[in-house]
Order: structure tokens, then sequence, then C-alpha cells
């Protein structure tokens, strides 16, 4: 196969210096003229600080310089006469001047930036050798810099992302301190490989997969969590395949680029900050009216009513846990605690025109609301700039960071905590001691290392070629130690899993823009990547360590074990691309990839995706209103793909051991040597724009996908052997939604400036055709893919009348596994609905005044999908969810005579998980934060101070869900989790820990 | 169009640069090796017969505890106290066929790894000496041995019934196929380990055929192989510490957890417990957990399978015994069937019993075998036949046919029937399009 790519690319050859010989030959020679200087200053509108790192260009030249730490800067070489001068801020408005220069002279420009949700002119990364102007590009692109996350408390990539990014939905499960989030652009648009974007920082990709670790944690870690938010000059997040295709194969679930800071010239410029802050968890229960606790006719008596509303008001026993724990309850009678959480970062930047610097540091340390749960952190970056000559810019950009996490047993297990702690005397520690849980000692400890070196060469005016080289190396090492005297392993054990990933980046881009005519740009784009991705894991445990106080490494048990796995993958590809611009206001593009994979089959070949997109600046006609500023209208189509798994297409027998130990072989996989990528095409269609100078702006977007040839862990007949599941490309999946984003400045005063925010999307998922197969995703919470249903979703055989009250109320649907009477009214009999988010919208809004105080705000929503409700499936028969406080007696005892049928399937002894499966909607106040900037005269020795108080996550809205919280749920992202072994996330309640609300006090220092 | 030729000239040295890129893209060799998967030719040589045949092995293993772990809780070996959703059916009487994939695949995946190595062994193996080999009558054993448990514990034996091994096109067909397949490969199986001396194999290959004609109502052959059994004779499926693998799954869910338990079983009747059935009462010794995972039964913890690597026996001298019982008491000869078992009461040094009626002479068989086979995944057949037969041959007998009193929360009233076998899985069902609107998978 691969000899078939090297010939491939040979073939095409001729076709590359072809049209590189066409473009070289439209090239326009530059002229020498007399020449002046400008120099300016850039401050921000509303706060006055200034903006360090903005682009200020000559318009229609390449010539360009970045303002310095003191917001100052100077371009040189400025033709005498008029001159348009333009400056370019990532989240901030594109400004263009005039200013006459004279030869030899120094002309004076300052600018003054307005915060801007959608700037057209501003410059976003395709995959091309250079940046392009957004309004080149035919499909959406969502934009954060670190101007919109300056204020709010973020620590982590996620939660830049949460409610900022219209069309990703981030699915937190932050119970625990370092828990990751999962993070999903435009839907589920595969069934068995994963839906994880492709994570680059700073043209470097990173393996962005979960560190393997056991389900006693119920919570991952995700290598993106250790890029420091403080770092981020911006992020760019590129949705679907329509605007991914020139990333090829494995792209097709998205690309979120992250660019972190860069030096300046100037002298040293340095920030820093410190966060101190606490992290509590209130009520712990599910959070339930009147109106769905039982009354006393229905829980059979007063007092176990009143139970019931006791439950309800004082939470399940971590609140409280003196009654129900009287043995492993502190002292103070909570097992919850104010986690303490202190930031510190440190960073300073500077330079010269030729060399610059940015320098960081941080350490982070963090209690969780249970001891010994918490996560210390530290890490450091240094991103160096080198330009020996002006055609040539080089950049080095590494960081190392560390982290140690202690979790505590949770979800899914039975030694989680919660689960113990619900259960009262019911669960499974002796003498309902929960806090014998607590001496299981669960750590991790993470290193991540990235760097690489992009080198920019635009040896003559519009020929820009760029080369990365990078190394992205993860380490994750965790440990579960059950120590000697543990009351489920008297004589202790020990796990340790090591995984080891080294991601190897070769991207290699060039560009030739041309001018063809007075008004035609041609933009033709060319390159070649290789990614190669190792990853090693070993997992050794050891269990009866014989006395107290023994050595617990271990190879000084009794008996143990141990497991290797090695994976290597190499994936390869090129592309071409024109671009063709019609008077600076009609952009088409038509593009194509080929790309080779290591996991293809053997018969397979190449993987082509194409690419066409156009966009359309209708606004800069005469006949547009002068009101509205710019309107872009675009459209895109596009193709990307996703590689199956290293042995997916080969035939492979597993070594196993039996007979005592001795070598044996077991089928594995049947097979496919025809196996390929699926393919997600995408077409976008969509507009934005802004209005009344720039003081409202828009985007909307609608996206319809299709994923063919999806790959399908096809079931093999197990008569004939093979049990495991075949993937073959035999599958169609569907999803289409809308994306909206408005941003107004309501008030734009002086010494009061006020911006709303608002950004929603939509996804619709359909899995149109799964050759005949239906994959449970989570057999335990009804969760499943099948035909002609979201993505995935929850099934199971509904009660026909919830509402009929007594003694045979309980009539049920069939279990809907190809009964006629589920295919005839699925919606009435078996089908619930999704099971991951519909929707999503977040609302941000952030009132200045006086230029120093500001009030920022984020909320959050998801909702539109279902979740089953585990924890309260199987703490109802332990007599203690409030819902079914005396209810469960009366039904266990056949009493059921003013009981309705729901609530006597709700409180039965095995209530189905589907009968516990309920509407997830919420809204979250994702945090609240009070800034204010200290007069420059009272410290005038730094050039900015500014102290702020936040508040993450204070309070939840979830109506319909009587859960404990709809964010806090099964990881899916957890090995093995998935029944079927597949990529689809899900979401499933199974005494996870709540999310904490953090109070954050931070003082911010830049002198 | 010059202008354009002066500029390529001028710049013609990028060209070769940049075209040495995209070769050094193109070029790059991209083929990986991942160590860890055996391919398929791997297999065809002489020094994979041993991993070949371990590999039967182990693979039998694993599906056996699994079958004996699923028929304890839905007969009335144990009772349930575990939080499995399937627990709970089971214990209700209901076995879905999307709940035993995995059993159904295990039994499937050690029937077809047997009778496809014994192919590979004797056709594509060069150097290797089929006949009179140790290995190939251990092949034909396990092969055997899986159509055994196929016959018993499932309702339908889904084999190609044109291929004597291996197979494709596989159909539905009665147990007795499966039977019939037993007594053919276990026949196999006793020629081989006669010609290689393996009084072992012979052995266990005499009481596999024993049992596969009590499968069938063959009560003269099956005297016939079990009488060359001695009482002592064990032959055990291998379980180790030594990997997850070959873990004993019945120790797990009753050591690790608390999946199941012997409380308010007939075997709880037993105080102290007949060493047959041994269990712990944990609320009275206080010495593991008192209430089981589900958190309300009492835990009563069997202790036949005390750590993980725990071997279950798959045929016994004491079970031919009681083979031999039951076939006397079919003849009526009620002191003959009385003495068989008694000789399995002496083997565990237990007082004889006594009977004086017919009636009596088969409670007390089934309470033996009972006992005697308890936790090995045999009880389920064994209350099938007997309830098959309980309305025809042997009215007015009262066994313990596993009709425990149903949990207290029966998800479907309209099924009352306890389920006496095992159904065709639901994988199997949805990829075998032999198999599609059959009895099978209705």
């Amino acid at each position: 196969m691969y000899r078939r790519f090297v010939n491939s690319v040979g073939r095409r050859l001729p076709l590359l210096a072809g049209a590189l010989a066409l473009a070289l030959g439209t090239a326009l020679p530059a002229s020498a003229q007399q020449t002046g200087s400008v120099r300016g200053t850039v401050t921000d509108a509303v706060t006055g600080n200034r903006l360090v790192g903005v682009r200020a260009e000559v318009v229609g030249t390449t010539n360009q310089a970045r303002s310095g730490n003191d917001g100052t800067f100077q371009l040189q070489d400025v033709p005498a006469g008029q001159v348009r001068i333009r400056v370019l801020a990532v989240g901030y408005s594109a400004l263009t001047r005039t200013v006459e220069v004279g030869a030899n002279q120094l002309a004076t420009l300052d600018f003054t930036l307005r915060r801007v949700a959608i700037e057209l002119d501003e410059l976003v990364v395709t995959g091309t050798a250079g940046e392009v102007r957004r309004r080149e590009i035919g499909n959406a692109v969502s934009n954060i810099s670190a101007a919109d996350i300056e204020v709010a408390p973020v620590g982590s990539l996620d939660e830049v992302l949460k409610g900022r990014a219209v069309g990703a939905v981030v699915m937190g499960s932050f119970g625990q301190v370092g828990g990751a989030s999962t993070i999903q652009l435009r839907g589920t648009s595969s069934v068995m490989m994963s839906n994880t974007p492709l994570i680059y920082v700073d043209g470097v990709r990173l393996n962005s997969n979960f560190a393997p670790q056991s389900d006693e944690v119920g919570n991952s870690i995700n290598p993106s969590q250790d890029i420091n938010p403080e770092d981020i000059e911006r992020v760019e997040v590129v949705k679907g395949a329509a605007a991914t295709t020139l990333y090829g194969t494995e792209a097709s679930a998205g690309v979120i680029q992250i660019f972190t800071k860069r030096g300046t010239s100037g002298a040293p410029a340095w920030s820093f900050s410190m966060e101190q802050g606490v992290k509590t968890l209130g009520h712990v229960g599910p959070k339930v009216g009147d109106d769905i606790l039982p009354t006393a006719d229905e829980a059979g008596s007063a007092e176990l009513a009143q139970l019931a509303q006791d439950y309800a008001a004082t939470g399940l026993f971590l609140n409280d846990c003196r009654e129900a724990d009287p043995e492993g309850c502190p002292s103070d009678g909570s097992f919850l605690r104010n986690g303490h959480k202190q930031r510190y970062n440190l960073s300073v930047r500077g330079g010269t025109d030729q060399t610059n610097y940015f320098i960081s540091g941080r350490w982070t340390s963090e209690e969780g609301v249970i001891a010994p749960q918490g996560s210390d952190e530290w890490g450091v970056r240094g991103n160096f700039g080198f330009k020996p000559v002006p055609s040539l810019d080089i950049r080095y950009n590494s960081s190392y960071s560390h982290r140690d996490i202690k979790w505590i047993p949770d979800g899914d297990n039975a030694e989680g905590f919660l689960l113990n702690a619900f259960r009262r005397e019911n669960g499974y520690t002796p003498a309902d001691n929960d806090a014998l849980i607590l001496d299981m000692r669960l750590n991790q400890s993470v290193d991540h290392f990235v760097t690489g070196v992009q080198t920019s060469w635009v040896p003559i005016p519009g020929f820009r070629q760029r080369l990365n080289v990078g190394l992205d190396w993860q380490r994750s090492e965790y440990s579960e130690e059950r120590p000697f005297g543990y009351f489920r392993v008297p004589a202790g054990d020990r796990e340790n899993d090591t995984y080891q990933s080294r991601n190897l980046t070769f991207d290699y881009a060039g560009t030739w823009e041309a001018r063809l005519g007075a008004n035609v740009v041609s933009n033709f784009s060319w390159g070649g990547q290789v990614y190669e991705q190792q990853t090693r894991r070993l997992n050794a445990f050891g269990e009866d360590f014989g006395l107290p106080g023994a050595k617990k490494d271990i190879d000084a048990a009794a008996l143990t074990s141990a497991a290797e796995g090695i994976v290597d993958l190499t994936s390869g590809g090129f592309f071409f691309q024109e671009m063709v611009g019609i008077w600076d206001q009609l952009f088409l593009t038509a593009g194509i990839r080929w790309d080779g994979f290591s996991t293809f089959g053997e018969d397979f070949g190449l993987a082509a995706y194409p690419k066409f997109s156009a966009s359309y600046l209708i606004s800069d006609n005469g006949f547009w209103p002068v009101w509205w500023d710019e309107l872009k209208l675009r459209s895109a189509v596009g193709w990307s793909g996703r590689a199956p798994g290293t042995f997916d297409a080969t035939r492979t027998w597993d070594a196993i051991a039996g007979d005592d130990g001795n070598s044996g072989v077991t089928p594995s996989n049947p097979g496919d040597p025809g196996l390929g990528p699926e393919k997600t095409r995408e077409f976008e269609i969509g507009a934005e724009g802004t209005m009344f100078g720039g003081r409202a702006s828009f985007e909307y977007t609608y996206y319809a996908q299709k994923t063919f040839d999806a790959l399908v862990g096809v079931q093999q007949v197990p008569s004939q052997g093979f049990v495991s599941q075949q993937l073959r490309n035999v599958g169609t999946i569907r999803n289409r939604g809308h994306e909206v984003a408005l941003n107004v400045v309501a008030i734009a005063m002086p010494k009061l400036d006020w911006e709303l925010g608002l950004r929603y999307g939509n996804n619709k998922s359909n899995a149109e055709n799964l050759g005949g197969e239906i994959l449970p995703i989570r057999g335990s919470a009804a969760v499943d893919v099948r035909e002609g249903f979201p993505v995935p979703a929850l099934f199971g055989p509904k009660l026909k009348d919830p509402t009929a009250v007594g003694d045979g109320a309980i009539d049920r649907c069939s279990v809907p596994d190809n009964r006629a009477e589920f295919d005839s009214d699925p919606d009435a009999c078996g089908y619930l609905g999704p099971n991951m988010p519909v929707w999503s919208y977040g609302i941000s809004t952030r009132l200045t005044l006086n230029r120093r105080v500001t009030l920022d705000a984020l909320g959050e929503g998801q909702g539109g999908h279902y979740i089953s409700l585990g924890t309260a499936r199987q703490t109802v028969r332990r007599n203690v969810w409030p819902e079914c406080v005396g209810v469960r007696q009366r039904v266990r005892a056949g009493d059921v005579g003013n009981l309705t049928a729901e609530q006597q399937a709700l409180c039965a002894n095995a209530p189905t998980f589907i009968d516990w499966g309920r509407k997830a909607n919420f809204f979250r106040l994702r945090h609240v934060t009070l800034s204010y900037r200290l007069p420059e005269r009272w410290l005038p020795q730094f050039k900015n101070i500014t102290v702020s108080v936040s508040g993450k996550n204070l309070f939840l809205i979830a109506p319909d869900f009587r859960g404990l919280d709809p964010e806090a749920v099964e990881d899916p992202n957890q090995a093995g989790s998935n029944s079927s072994g597949a990529g689809v996330g899900f979401r499933y309640s199974y005494y996870n820990m709540p999310v904490p609300r953090d109070i954050v006090f931070k003082i911010r220092a830049d002198f | 169009m010059i202008r354009t030729i002066r500029y390529i000239r001028r710049y013609d040295r990028l060209t070769p640069l940049l075209l040495a890129g995209v070769m050094a893209v193109a070029g790059c060799d991209f083929n990986v090796q991942n160590p860890g998967a055996i391919l398929e030719s791997d297999l065809n040589t002489i020094e994979a017969v041993n991993a070949i045949v371990t590999g039967m092995s182990s693979d039998f293993s694993e599906e056996y505890d699994g079958t004996a772990f699923v028929i304890a809780r839905a007969s009335d070996d144990m009772a349930g106290s575990g939080s499995y959703n399937t627990t709970n059916f089971y214990r209700m009487g209901i076995i879905q066929a999307e709940d035993v994939d995995g059993i159904w695949e295990g039994v499937q995946r050690a029937r077809w790894v047997a009778e496809d190595g014994i192919r590979r062994l004797r056709d594509d193996i060069e150097g290797y000496a089929f006949d009179g080999n140790r290995l190939t009558a251990r092949a034909y054993l396990f092969a055997g041995l899986s159509n055994r448990v196929i016959g018993e514990s499932f309702c339908f034996g889904v084999v190609s019934a044109s291929a004597p091994l291996g197979g494709g096109n596989e159909t539905a067909q009665p147990n007795s196929e499966a039977f019939q397949r037993a007594l053919n490969l276990l026949q196999s199986a006793v020629t081989q380990a006669t010609s290689a001396g393996d009084d072992d194999l012979l052995m266990a290959a005499r009481g596999g055929r024993a049992q596969a004609y009590v499968g069938l109502g063959d009560w003269t052959n099956a005297v016939a192989e079990a009488a060359q059994v001695p009482t002592d004779f064990v032959y055990e499926a291998i379980y180790s510490d030594n990997s997850g693998r070959e873990n004993n799954e019945m120790w797990e869910e009753t050591h690790q957890r608390e999946e199941m338990s012997a409380f308010d079983t007939y075997i709880a009747s037993f105080d102290p417990p007949d060493p047959r059935a041994p269990y712990t009462n944990c609320p009275q010794t206080m010495t593991c957990n008192v209430s089981g995972a589900d958190g309300i039964t009492p835990y009563w913890r069997q202790e036949k399978y005390p750590d993980r690597g725990s071997n279950i026996p798959v045929v016994k001298g004491t079970e031919m015994r009681l083979i031999e019982a039951e076939a006397a008491l079919r003849n009526n000869d009620m002191v003959g069937g009385m003495n068989k078992m008694n000789e399995v009461r002496d083997f565990f040094e237990l007082a004889d019993l006594t009977a004086t009626t017919m009636d009596e002479a088969w409670v007390h068989l089934d309470h033996e075998r009972h006992l005697t086979l308890w936790l090995e995944g045999r009880r389920m057949h064994d209350l099938r036949r007997w309830d098959e037969e309980n309305r025809g041959i042997l009215p007015g007998v009262q066994f313990l046919r596993g009709e425990l009193p149903l949990a207290d929360d029966n998800l479907d009233p309209s099924i009352s029937k306890r389920a006496a076998c095992i159904p065709v899985s639901f994988s199997e069902c949805l990829s075998n399009k032999n198999l599609t609107g059959t009895s099978a998978c209705q």
C-alpha cells in the first residue's frame, strides 16, 4: 500500500511542477522608492490598556510590525506620501487609517481598538502555509482570544471553550479536581472511532486521547488540560469536514488550533498573577420539591413522608454523615470540606525586532471537596522567535508540565465513595464505615512536553513556505493501591498503569500568491504532512503484601501480573488548493488532499478528500446600507475522514495464557483487507457580519454532514468462531444543525460599556444505516446506537400509561429489539430520546465602569437529551432515595392501591434504566467575575494591577432531572466503558461527584 | 511571458527545494510493524501446536465458569444477592437472548476453536504427527466437551450439520445434534487417548460420552461409558491466578463481590455444610461481608472455589455413579440406585441414605446430584430434563425444580414459566441469517 502511496505521489509530481510554474509565472516585481517611518500606539477602547503584539501593516504590502510591550509599533521603510496603515489584533476590530509619511521622516499614528466578536479582516489558520483573512474563507471558524478570557477564571482549555465556541459541546465531569471534559464539535459523526477533535498547539499535533486509568476513578485526564490558559494568545475552532479537509484523515471531528503568546520587541514586560480560592460542594442529593416527594398517603405514613422530606433537604449523608455513618464520619459531621485552591503565574516577554521571547511558569494546587482528593501542577513555557533576515521567521516553542493528582474512588464501582455513602448500611463497607474507602490510594502523575520549530520563509513577496516540525510527548503513571488491611483486600494490592505517547509532526506547506489581473488574485497552496504516533502502555499488578509496613512495590507482592501494549501509527498525505479572489469581494476555493495511513487495509490505497468553498462580501457593494458595516455570505463543502484502528484490517489471533500459565492463542479480529477510512462530507452555508460601527455582530451557519462508509462494528456469526466485531465500511451517519452567535454592545460610553453575547448551536444526528447492526453503547444505561435514531439514544420497555393507578397498572411495551410493537411506534414504546446534548448555548455579558471596574459573567445551557439515573435506580432499593421512601416498601408489599404505574415502576426493587431516564436540560452559571483595575498613580512602578473576585458554577437549574447533577456522569472516555468498544460518547449518572462551586480571589500585576 | 520566464529563472532554485520537500514526504516508509497480533499464517507451523491446544483449553475454561455462573443464578444452585441487571432477571427465571451474548459467544468460540484446531492440526501443519498424539486427543476432548455444554445448557445447538469440524453455514439444530456431535468427537478422543496411552484423557472422554448419552436419554450406553470411570476420577477445567483471563469467575463473583449467596437455598439447609457444597455464613462468622451486593440478602459465601485459581470439575467419577444410580431407578431398581448413591456418599465420608419408596429414592437422587454437581453448571440441565420428564416418564415426583419464589418485582408478569435453558444469543440471531425466523430466534 505504501509503495502505492509513493508511486501515487510520483505520478502527481509533474502536475505539481506545472502548477507551480504557472503560479511562479504570475508573480509581480517589487520596486524601490523613498521611504519614512510610522510609529503609533494601540490601546483598548474600553479599558484604555495598551495592546501588545498587535500587527500593524502598510496596506497592500507585506511591510508589517507588531506592537511591543508598551503597545507601540514602528513601521520602517514606508513609502513616502499618503499611506494607509491597518492594525489587526485577535479579538479586536481591524482599523485602517491614513497618514502622510515624509521621506526619512517619522510619522505618528495612534489606534484605539474595540473588542469585537467578528472581524472579517482578522487572520485565521486554515492548514495552508500562511494565515488568511477571515473574509476569504467559506466556512465558519470560532475564534477565542486572550481578551475574551482575561477576566474569566478559566483553568483549562475546556473551560475556555465552554459557552464561548458556538457548535462546541463541552461535557464535563469536574466533580473531582483534575477531571477532564469531553469536547465534541458538531455532534457525533462516527459511531466507532473517536469523536474528539484534533488539537494543535503552535502547529504541533497533540495526542488528544484520554490517558488510561482504572474505572475506580470515574474521571479521566486529557492532555489538553496541560495547556496553561494564561499562555494562550488565541484559540481557533474549526468545526466540520468542510473546513478540515486539508488536515486529512482523523480531522472529521474538527480541529482546535491553539496559539500561545509570543515574544514582543521592547524591554522585558513581566506579568504576575495569583489566585486564592475555595472549592465547595453544597447539598449532595436529588434536589426535588414537594410535588415529587411522596405524600403521607403515598409513603404509607406521615413519618416516612417526613423522612423523605428530610433526605431531600439534607442530602444523602455527605453533608451530614453522623446518623448514617457513625464510625467513619469525620468529627465535624461532614465528609465535605472547603478545598483550598491556589494558582500562581509569572511570565515575561520582550526582545528586539530580530529576536524575542515569551517565558512563563505556573504552579497550581487545588484540593477537592473530599480529602485527600486534589491536584498539584506546575509548568513552564519558553517561546522564542528569531528573524535573521526579514524573509525568514523562525519560532521555537516548548512547554513542559507536570501534574500530580490524588483521586478518590468514584462512579460505577463497588468501592465508589458516593455509592457507599448513599447506600448507608446497605453498601459494601463494614459497619457502614465509608471512610475506609478513602484508605485506597489512587494517584496519577502526568508529564507533558511539547516542542516545535515553526519556520516561515517568504523569499519573495507572495511566495510563502512554512515548515513545522514538532514533538508531543506525554507520560501518565496511574497507581492504585489498597493498603494492607484494606477492608476488601486485607492483604493489599497495587496496580501501576504507565502510558507513554510520542507524536511527531512534520508539516510542510507553501503558498504562492499572484495577481492575475487588476482585480483577480490567485492563491495557490500545496503541502505535505507526516504524523507518527507511538504509544506504550505497561500495566503491572501485585497483591498480597504479607505484612503491614512491607515494601509496597509491586514486586514485593506474592502474586504479580503484567501486561504491555505497543501501538505505532503513521499517516501521511499531501494537498493542493487554489483560491481565487475577485475584487477582494468574491473568493472561490478548491482543494484536494490524499492520505495514506498505516491502518488502512492492504487493498485500500490512498484516501482522497476534496473541498470547495466560496465567500462573498455582499456589503462591499454600493447599494449596501451604511449602518450595516459588513456582511459575508459563505458556503463550503468538504470531505474529511477517520482511520480504522491498528489491527482492524487484519485477521489476527491474540496471545493468551491457559493451562496455568502456558502460552495459547484465541481468535481476535476477523480482518477486512478492503477496510478504509470512513469519510465525512459536510456542506455548510452561512453568513456573518457587523452592524452599527461594529457594535453588533452576528454569525449564522447551517451545516449538514454525512458520514458514509462509516466504520461499524459488524457482529460476526459467533458459531463461526470469531466472536469479536469486525469494523466494516457499511454505515451512514447524518448530522445537521444550526449555529448562531450574536454580540451586541448595548452601551458604549466613555465611562460605561456594556456588551452582551449569545451563542447557540444545535445538532440532530441520525444513524441512517448501520448495516443492520445494533450497537449497545452502555447496556446498563439503556444506551444504544440504532438505525433511524440519534447517536446514541436511550431505549427500553417504556410504560404504556405512567398515570394508570393501582394493581396491574404497570403495562409495558416489549423490549425494543426488532419487535413489532416497537417498530410500529417507537416513540410510544421503546425510544426515550437522544443521550447526548442536542443543543447548547452560552450567554455572556461584560459591564465596564469608568474603565476600571468590570463585571463579567457567562452562563451555559445544554439540553434536549436524556440521561438514565443509575444513582436513583440503585439507591431506591436501599430505602433512602427521597422520591421512593415509603413507596418502595409499599410496592414491595404489593400495596399499590393509590400508586401510579410510574411510582410503582420507579420505586420497584429493580426498576428499569428506561424508567429512570430523565430529561437532562440544564443551565449553569459558569462564572461571575468582578474586577477592579487599580489607578496607576497608586503604584506607578506597575503598568497595571487588577484585583478580582470570581464565582464559578454558582448555581444550576435542571428542572426535570431529579438527580444529582446532569453534568456529573460516568466518563465515557474510560477505556472499555462502551459495551461495543465504540467511540460514541454517552451520558449516564451513577454515583458521580457533582460539580463543585469555586470562589476565587485574583490579583494580576503587569510591570 | 518573458517576465514569467525571467522570474522562473530567477527563483528556479526554489523549485528543486519544493520538489525535494514533497518527495521527502512521499518517500517516507509508512510501513508500521505493531507487535502483539498473531497472524493466521503464524499458526500453521509445528511450533504453534502447543499454543493452539493450550488456546483450546483456555477458551474452554473461559466459557465454563461463565456458563456455571449464569446457571447458578438461573437455577436453584444459588440465590441472587447482587446488583447486576441479569441477576435480577435470572432469579425471576427470565433469560433473554440479549443478555447472553457473552456466554453464547464464549461457548461457540470454545467449540469452534477446538474443532477448527483439529482440522488445522490434521491438514495444515506440516510435520505434526496427528494420530496417536496426546495433543490430538486433548483437542478432541475439548471439542466434544464444548458440544456437551451446548447440548446441556442451551436451548438449541447451532452448528453446521454438514461439517463435522468447524463449519460454515451454521443452522439451528436440536440439542440432540450437539450431544451426537459430542459423542463423535469424544469417540475420537477415546481413540487418540488410547493410542497415546493417556488414561486421564481417556477417562475424561468416556465420562463426557456418558454425559452426552444422558442428554440423549440413552441410559444403556451412558452406564456403559460411566462404568469405565472410577469414582475418584476428576477432570477439571483449569483456572489459575496467573492472569485475569485464567481466573475463576465463580470465585470473583462470590469472593471479590457478593453477586450470589447460598442463603435460603437447599445447600443452606446443611449446618455444618455438606462437604460437597461448602459455604460460609457471613452474618454468623463476620469474616466476610454480611450482605450481598444488593445490600439486602444475607451473604452466605460459597467456598467450593476458595481462590481464583480453583479448578471446576467437568467430568468426575462421582457423577458417573449417580448416572448409574439414575439408570437403576429408571429400571425400577431402587436398591441398586440407592447403592450407587451411597457409593458417592461413602466417597465423601457421609452417612448412607435409605429409601423405602421409589419417590423417596428419586428425591434422594435429586438432592445428591444437586450437592455433588453444585456450582458446576449442571443444575439447569437436570431441572430441564426432569421437568420435561415430569410430564411423562416421572409423574408425581416432586423435585426442587428451581421454582424459587419469584423476586418481588416481576418486570413482565406475562412471563410465568421459568427459563430452563439458555437461549440462542441475540448476537447469533442478528448475524446468522440461517436463524432468521426460526424458533431459535423467536
